[in-house]
């Protein structure tokens, strides 16, 4: 075989393992790519729960211990409002006063 | 025919207020026992109170008892519940700004350098209902003013509506008469059957305010209704004038949009908290008090009067 046979294999060689690492990578970044969009696609679809006892206990400011708040509204504290009925009707004199105290 | 006492209690005035004549002295017997109680709890004026105790624990773990724990509990659901406008752990806030006793004893005792500390936040609330245990962490005191005060009126209404009903005279739900009103320093908790138009309220500034001042005069059937206003508590520190709301945000005063907040709810709890909010979130507290759907009259400095989610209007104006 003479010597630029040789090289010419060799050059070509070297270009098809070129062309195969070149693909490998495109893969696995393409994969890893595909991965975090999908990833992303299913956190924003499917919303986790929390478990009634995790709701009873939260993080405090510092992150180093849990409070109990004694509550399960966690997240979602509303105050109680009064009934339809709640204000009467007509004209009284007053018989005590709410204010400032 | 409405019968009604008064006494001193919680350093402010109480009134008893009940829908007959016999059902007086039950109530009342009924509300000064829920009030001790509380005095004995939540006072962040006695050396001897729970919360005195919890207060000098130095972030110690403390076991308490049930009523200081649930008032503890109704605190840390105000502050979640309002963002954090009304937060329990001003205690050393309000102290070092020289409210550190009953009211009545202040007095300004001149200048003075003083180093303001916002409100920690629940955060440092640390609460085992297992095991009754509170941690107060990173040196904050509680106050549970406004929401003892609450809590106080909503229990001592239970409570006396329940005396009533043990009272022979009154042992059915309902029954005409049975109805209880009690106010604490202007704040009210209805419970039982109301008169048959309701219990009719002088609304204004000031709760010592006399029946025929200026005001609006309404008519509850139930729930709750509290006034929070900076017309009242305000003392005189190195010179600088000073009231009782402050804004955990600063540690100071809240700026003054609303001299006069009131609001309606099922409890005497969550009117406090919406009303003390409301005078520390100024104009923002239409919005939240119409999307909680709670009816409330808010006086501004100059007079100006804004009523929020039919609180009645027209007729009822007094003066």
């Amino acid at each position: 075989m003479q010597p630029d046979d040789l090289g010419g294999r060799a050059a070509a060689r070297r270009a098809g393992l070129d062309l195969v690492q070149g693909w490998t990578w495109a893969v696995a970044v393409g994969a890893i790519g595909l991965t975090g969009v999908l990833g992303i696609a299913a956190a924003d679809t499917f919303h986790g729960h929390q478990s009634a006892a995790a709701a009873t206990t939260t993080s405090s400011d510092a992150g180093a211990s849990t409070t109990t708040s004694g509550s399960s509204e966690q997240g979602g504290i509303t105050p109680q409002a009064p009934a339809d009925s709640t204000f009467g009707g007509g004209l009284q004199p007053p018989v005590v006063v709410s204010g400032g105290s | 025919m409405i019968a009604t006492a008064g006494f001193p209690a919680l350093g402010t005035g109480v009134r008893v207020l009940t829908a007959s004549e016999g059902a007086l002295a039950p109530a009342v017997a009924a509300v000064q026992r829920e009030l001790q109680a509380i005095d004995e709890t939540c006072s962040r004026f006695r050396s001897d109170s729970e919360l005195a105790v919890l207060n000098r624990g130095s972030g110690a773990p403390t076991q308490v008892s049930p009523l200081l724990f649930a008032a503890l509990e109704a605190a840390v659901r105000a502050c979640r519940m309002t963002d954090g406008a009304v937060d329990p752990t001003m205690g050393r806030g309000i102290r070092l700004l020289g409210y550190d006793r009953d009211f009545a004893d202040l007095r300004d005792g001149g200048p003075v350098g003083i180093i303001v500390q916002p409100a920690g936040g629940v955060g440092v609330i640390e609460m085992d209902r297992r095991t009754l245990t509170v941690r107060i962490r990173g040196g904050h005191e509680i106050d549970l003013g406004a929401i003892a005060k609450g809590l106080a009126a909503d229990r001592a209404a239970t409570a006396a509506h329940a005396a009533i009903r043990e009272h022979a005279s009154f042992p059915l739900e309902g029954t005409p008469g049975e109805g209880v009103l009690v106010s604490l320093g202007g704040d009210l908790a209805i419970a039982g059957e109301a008169p048959q138009d309701g219990w009719p309220i002088l609304v204004t500034d000031d709760h010592a305010a006399p029946l025929d001042g200026p005001g609006q005069v309404i008519t509850l059937r139930s729930g709750a209704l509290a006034t929070s206003s900076t017309t009242v508590r305000r003392w005189r520190q190195g010179g600088v004038e000073r009231h009782h709301i402050l804004d955990p945000r600063t540690g100071l005063p809240a700026a003054e949009y609303w001299r006069t907040a009131s609001v309606v709810a099922a409890t005497c709890v969550d009117a406090n908290t919406a009303a003390t909010a409301s005078i520390v979130w100024g104009e923002h507290a239409i919005s939240w008090l119409r999307e909680h759907h709670l009816p409330a009259r808010l006086v501004r400095l100059d007079g100006a009067v804004t009523y929020v989610n039919g609180w009645p209007v027209a007729e009822t104006v007094a003066a």
